[in-house]
């Protein structure tokens, strides 16, 4: 989108309702807002100067207020408003895209907060913008972005990054971003939005930083996902290319706390200290996590019968997404917490709660073996010398398969007993 | 990508062994469908001008056509200019560009290969597909092949998506974008992996909507893909009923199949004066097939039935390669077509039984 796009969407009505649609009651965007306010204390040093890059109304700049806080945005009407929610800090109007030579190496935490990094063209616009706030970061600052790839956008799709059986050209296939395009329900429509996969963007921050985080927000439900962000840290002391970065830069995954506030997902993945993500893409670590994760789904499909009721609630939230989940197993990949609390709200679904009734899977593997075994007998009465009725008792039931197998089987003499001689 | 880029990548080298890697390869019929898919719409009073045309192969299956094409790379059109000594004109040109000069000047357009990938941003898309348009004569077609991120990868990516938590409204998922890495020239030092980068990728469903800015019928053809273990489906998408300016009509959207190509083993009807007097009595009249009479593609309808056996040209034409007998296939083309689940190989092998 160009500059004049972007400002017909941002213009004073809009700026004028920001608050009341993006920072009032929904608890999705409450624990957003929370948590980057709280990540951006945790990076910022006690009197740190802190630059939020699209800063919008300015609500996230409201606090912190030790530090040195100034806000950068491309829109007059934004900037006007976070001037009046934000007296005495300095709001400057502008694109990230500009050079600031007075900015360089100046800021300890520069953040972008709304994925207004979105707003370009191409990935190389993109490029060029992370590049340019990071060298607003001073050499011993960081760099802070929330970032959005296709699994927020169209939520449970999980791309993969790389896709080495599609070889196209020989090789493998990356996929490196989506294009989307947002319409608002009053009307405004973001155009063509890039959203880089979430290790593209690493690579891409990891031009100019040596370590890179990714941080998942508390999950409020079981449903909602976890948003994300992209922390740089320890600056290069000459950025690289992404040649130079290759292809998947290492990361670290971090997640809140189990004990954090906001935190509602009792199947959480992952553990309370940072955990190293695995980058081999071999069908060997996919197969393997499949298999862990299924197997901790089966143990926990057991424990679901008392927690059955409480989770009644989410059912109607799921809506179409089961049908998804038929036969889908790349929707396993990565996001077990999720699938775990759709399967047990189908299950929430099927039983009547509260009855504390048991869902007896062996009852049914039972009667289909029962009904398996009755099509097995009355095919092979069909077949049989003598009449006698089908009896499912075990001796008659194997003495009909010994005969029906004889009857395929070319090593036995009942095979080749109907088979006519050729008369010369 | 940019177009220097692109250049780069298409270079001498590239179009030198171009034909021999994408359409010589023995097991990939897409080549043959393609051409067959093209067939089916061009005839002798034709001007056709093939954008992103790359070596011109498509081009030189049609000898005698009023036929042009446009690439960006001056090494592809050099290939392309020698196997088309005939053809209107081959110019370099970033489609991308409008051209005065083309405005409704063919009444078929076609892309194949895919060049559209190699763009910068989708909004690069949306004027491509506002060229081809404007170089399609009213009353022409518009031929794009396209493949869905789905048909290429597997991965199923919705075109629309009701709002999200934090995303109020409604979202449109428009394209992926994927970088290819290519090492067919990595023996060579100086070239190594070569990196075909951020190659935007519209969702066929959005195809469907760029088109229909410009067309009001738009027909998605999925071509035969065989075997089909070893390739993913192509589709071609036909635009036809260029609108007039202003015209909001609504668009006629219709998916459909072309005929599996196993027509390719059965031999064309000789000619009536020279067939054999009579078959046998004792053959069932059911077993012969009959081969339906070709449909040329001027009508409108005839596009979207599903032709079998039938290269579309007009009957008293003869097909510029001769006539497809068994003994001018190649093992590779008999291997593909070695179907024997299909009810069509069997009907052939009687053909040819009773034939001989």
């Amino acid at each position: 989108m160009d500059r004049d796009e972007i400002l017909s969407i941002y213009d004073p009505w809009y700026a004028d309702t920001y608050d009341e649609r993006f920072h009032g009651g929904d608890a999705w965007n409450a624990n957003l807002a929370a948590y980057k306010v709280e990540v951006v204390g945790e990076l910022l040093p006690p009197g740190g100067r802190w630059l939020d890059v699209g800063c919008g109304t300015g609500k996230h700049l409201s606090a912190h207020l030790a530090a040195v806080r100034e806000g950068l945005d491309l829109s007059p009407s934004m900037v006007e408003k976070a001037r009046a929610a934000n007296p005495g800090v300095t709001i400057h109007e502008g694109s990230y895209l500009d050079p600031r030579p007075e900015w360089e190496g100046a800021w300890d935490l520069v953040t972008n907060l709304w994925l207004s990094y979105q707003f370009v063209d191409s990935l190389k616009v993109l490029e060029q913008a992370v590049a340019n706030m990071a060298s607003w970061v001073a050499p011993d600052g960081c760099l802070f972005m929330h970032v959005a790839d296709c699994e927020d956008v169209a939520r449970g799709v999980d791309l993969p990054w790389e896709d080495p059986e599609t070889p196209v050209f020989g090789d493998s296939l990356f996929v490196t971003s989506v294009t989307w395009t947002w319409k608002e329900s009053n009307g405004r429509t973001h155009h063509d939005l890039v959203a880089p996969q979430l290790q593209r963007m690493v690579n891409i921050v990891a031009r100019d930083f040596e370590e890179v985080e990714v941080r998942r927000w508390p999950a409020i439900d079981l449903v909602s996902g976890r948003p994300k962000g992209v922390i740089g840290r320890k600056k290069r002391s000459k950025p690289l290319t992404l040649a130079e970065v290759g292809n998947a830069h290492p990361f670290t995954l971090v997640y809140p706390p189990r004990d954090h506030p906001g935190e509602n997902d009792p199947w959480r993945p992952g553990d309370p200290v940072a955990e190293e993500q695995p980058h081999a893409t071999g069908d060997a670590s996919v197969s393997a996590a499949l298999e862990q994760g299924l197997s901790e789904l089966r143990g926990e499909i057991g424990q679901l019968g008392g927690g059955i009721g409480q989770l009644g609630g989410a059912v109607g939230r799921l809506g179409g997404d089961l049908g998804q989940l038929g036969g889908d197993l790349g929707l396993l990949r990565g996001e077990v917490g999720l699938l775990r609390g759709e399967l047990s709200n189908l299950a929430g679904g099927l039983l009547p709660s509260g009855t504390g009734e048991q869902y007896d899977t062996l009852g049914v593997v039972h009667e289909q073996v029962w009904a398996l075994r009755k099509d097995l007998a009355d095919f092979s009465n069909a077949w049989a010398v003598d009449s006698s009725p089908p009896s499912l008792d075990g001796v008659a039931t194997k003495r009909l398969a010994r005969e029906i197998l004889g009857r395929l089987n070319p090593f036995s003499r009942r095979f080749w007993r109907r088979v006519r001689r050729p008369s010369s | 990508m940019r177009p220097d880029d692109v250049r780069e990548l298409y270079n001498h080298d590239t179009a030198q062994t171009y034909n021999e890697r994408w359409h010589g390869d023995p097991w990939g019929n897409d080549t043959l469908h393609l051409a067959e898919a093209l067939g089916r719409r061009v005839h002798p009073e034709v001007r056709w001008l093939d954008v992103g045309c790359g070596t011109g192969h498509f081009l030189s299956r049609f000898p005698g056509i009023d036929r042009a094409g446009t690439d960006l790379s001056p090494s592809m059109l050099a290939e392309a200019r020698a196997a088309n000594p005939d053809a209107l004109f081959f110019e370099e040109w970033d489609f991308r560009n409008d051209n005065p000069e083309w405005r409704d000047g063919f009444t078929l357009v076609t892309c194949t290969g895919e060049p559209w990938s190699y763009v910068e941003t989708i909004a690069e898309t949306e004027h491509f597909v506002e060229n081809l348009a404007n170089w399609t004569a009213p009353g022409g077609t518009c031929l794009l092949a396209v493949q869905d991120p789905l048909d290429l990868t597997g991965l199923r990516l919705p075109y629309y998506i009701p709002g999200e938590p934090g995303f109020p409204g409604e979202i449109i998922l428009k394209a992926v974008v994927w970088s290819m890495s290519d090492r067919s020239h990595e023996h060579v030092p100086e070239i190594g992996t070569k990196w075909h980068h951020d190659m935007v990728w519209p969702l066929l469903d959005h195809w469907v909507a760029l088109f229909a800015r410009h067309f009001r019928t738009i027909i998605v053809e999925t071509l035969p893909h065989d075997p089909p273990w070893l390739n993913t489906p192509r589709r071609v998408l036909l635009a036809k009923d260029k609108r007039a300016p202003g015209n909001t009509e609504p668009v006629n959207i219709i998916h459909t199949a072309a005929a599996p190509a196993f027509h390719d083993m059965i031999e064309p009807e000789p000619p009536a004066d020279q067939e054999p007097p009579t078959q046998p009595e004792s053959s069932p009249p059911q077993s012969s097939t009959p081969v339906p009479p070709p449909v040329p593609d001027v009508a409108e309808p005839a596009a979207f039935v599903p032709v079998s056996g039938a290269s579309g040209r007009d009957a008293g034409e003869a097909a510029p390669h001769g006539p497809r007998r068994l003994r001018d296939l190649t093992l590779a083309q008999l291997a593909g077509n070695f179907r024997p689940w299909r009810l069509g190989f069997w009907r052939s092998v009687v053909r040819r039984a009773k034939s001989r």
